[in-house]
């Protein structure tokens, strides 16, 4: 009788310095969308999920979307590389993305592992972070903000040309059309006024607005189901603590 | 005569069995130590490509802010230190006077709002705090490898070992007291 007692006590005491150790830092990760902090709608969550498994599939890359109250004790600064590299996002090529939102600090920070820092430079995700994420961040829709962020990085990821023309580039060809559209406009203008003794001349020179606002945005979600059950875990990858961020 | 061969097979014994310790010791000591010099390598890594980034940064700022000569100089000097040091301990130095002397560029920069939207000056303020966090990042896995370091060294019976090769502490690399977070940018 004391022997099963005992026995029992132990088995308690295990168990609750078990639940201690684990409690200590880092969370489990479980699956690409980590909603800790609760504040993602699930039909958006599915989403993200879906282009994440689309990334890893067709290019072996793994974002983790990680939303968290605080990352106190710790400074978001400290958490996001040791969260990266305890979680090991981005497998044996250290292809991995983390993008973490911290409401209390008012901080969402993209860290790119070593292998995307060639990639993505931290100028870029900067950009990335400014044009997808900020406004929605400002108006408090974290849903909508994450996944432009997502989408955005699911391009960038898959397509070169997308890439190379995304950012100050981009606008300068949007100036240059609009330039062209207006000497056009103007020519057409002009040819009306002198045509009086010509038939009208149908101004039908005038170039289309060509769409130059970046290629496709990561469109055609598919009808991925998200697979049931545990989530398996990262492959392994590390990061140096390189990326960039933003306070909101 | 037995008694004098059991003496000194005993002896023999005890000698063969310090040298063994002797000899794991030293090649943790070599292990270590070159834990250290590798983590140190990754630093000297990240604080060359900082200081690759700042004439970039310096030129941009120019091109808005030409009369702020003295911040320009005070830049060139920091970095002039950091590429010219030669030991860890002089770059450590060097690095915090750069860290330092960068703060206050940033800081000369929020008085110039036309500085502050350009869009090559905001890539090169992230590629920055991007490659500050980095640092603090091998300097923390390289204060580690110090600290470890530190502790064998100075521990019995391995200190005696370590005096007689001339290994001692190594430095840990310590911020700037006040310039602990790489400049943060505020929308």
């Amino acid at each position: 009788m004391a022997r099963r007692l005992i026995t029992v006590l132990l088995g308690v005491f295990l168990l609750l310095s078990v639940s201690l150790v684990s409690k200590a830092e880092y969370p489990s990760p479980l699956g690409y969308v980590n909603d800790f902090a609760r504040v993602i709608d699930p039909g958006t969550a599915r989403q993200i999920e879906v282009l994440a498994e689309r990334l890893h599939r067709e290019q072996g890359i793994e974002i983790a979307v990680v939303t968290m109250k605080t990352t106190a004790p710790e400074e978001p600064s400290v958490y996001r590389t040791k969260l990266f590299n305890h979680w090991g996002i981005g497998g044996t090529e250290d292809s991995g993305l983390l993008i973490l939102l911290s409401l209390e600090e008012s901080e969402i920070w993209v860290e790119v592992g070593y292998g995307l820092e060639g990639v993505l430079p931290d100028g870029l995700v900067g950009q990335v972070i400014d044009k997808e994420m900020m406004e929605s961040f400002r108006v408090r829709d974290w849903s909508k903000g994450l996944l432009r962020g997502v989408e955005t990085f699911e391009t960038l990821l898959r397509d070169e040309e997308f890439r190379s023309s995304y950012g100050g580039q981009q606008e300068e060809n949007r100036r240059e059309v609009f330039f062209v559209f207006v000497v056009f406009l103007l020519i057409a203008v002009f040819l009306s006024r002198h045509s009086r003794k010509n038939p009208p001349k149908n101004p039908g020179t005038r170039v289309p607005p060509v769409s130059t606002f970046g290629g496709p945005r990561g469109g055609g979600f598919g009808s991925g189901k998200s697979s049931g059950g545990g989530f398996g875990g990262f492959g392994g990858g590390k990061s140096g603590g390189g990326g960039a961020g933003r306070k909101f | 005569m037995k008694k004098g061969v059991g003496a000194i097979l005993i002896i023999v014994g005890i000698l063969l069995v310090l040298m063994g310790s002797a000899v794991s010791r030293y090649n943790s000591l070599v292990t270590l130590e070159t834990k250290v010099d590798a983590s140190w390598a990754q630093v000297e890594n990240q604080l060359q490509r900082r200081a690759d980034l700042v004439p970039n940064l310096v030129a941009t700022v120019q091109g808005y802010a030409s009369h702020e000569q003295e911040i320009f100089r005070d830049i060139a000097d920091a970095r002039a230190r950091l590429l010219g040091a030669s030991s860890p301990g002089a770059q450590m130095e060097a690095s915090n006077g750069l860290d330092g002397a960068l703060g206050r560029l940033l800081a000369i920069s929020e008085n110039y709002p036309d500085l502050k939207a350009d869009q090559s000056f905001i890539r090169l303020q992230d590629e920055l705090a991007g490659t500050e966090n980095r640092i603090a990042v091998e300097r923390m896995r390289y204060n580690e490898s110090v600290q470890v370091w530190n502790q064998t060294v100075k521990q019995f019976p391995t200190v005696v070992l370590a005096s007689m090769l001339g290994k001692s502490e190594k430095p840990f690399f310590r911020a700037q007291e006040g310039a602990q977070e790489a400049p943060k940018i505020q929308f």
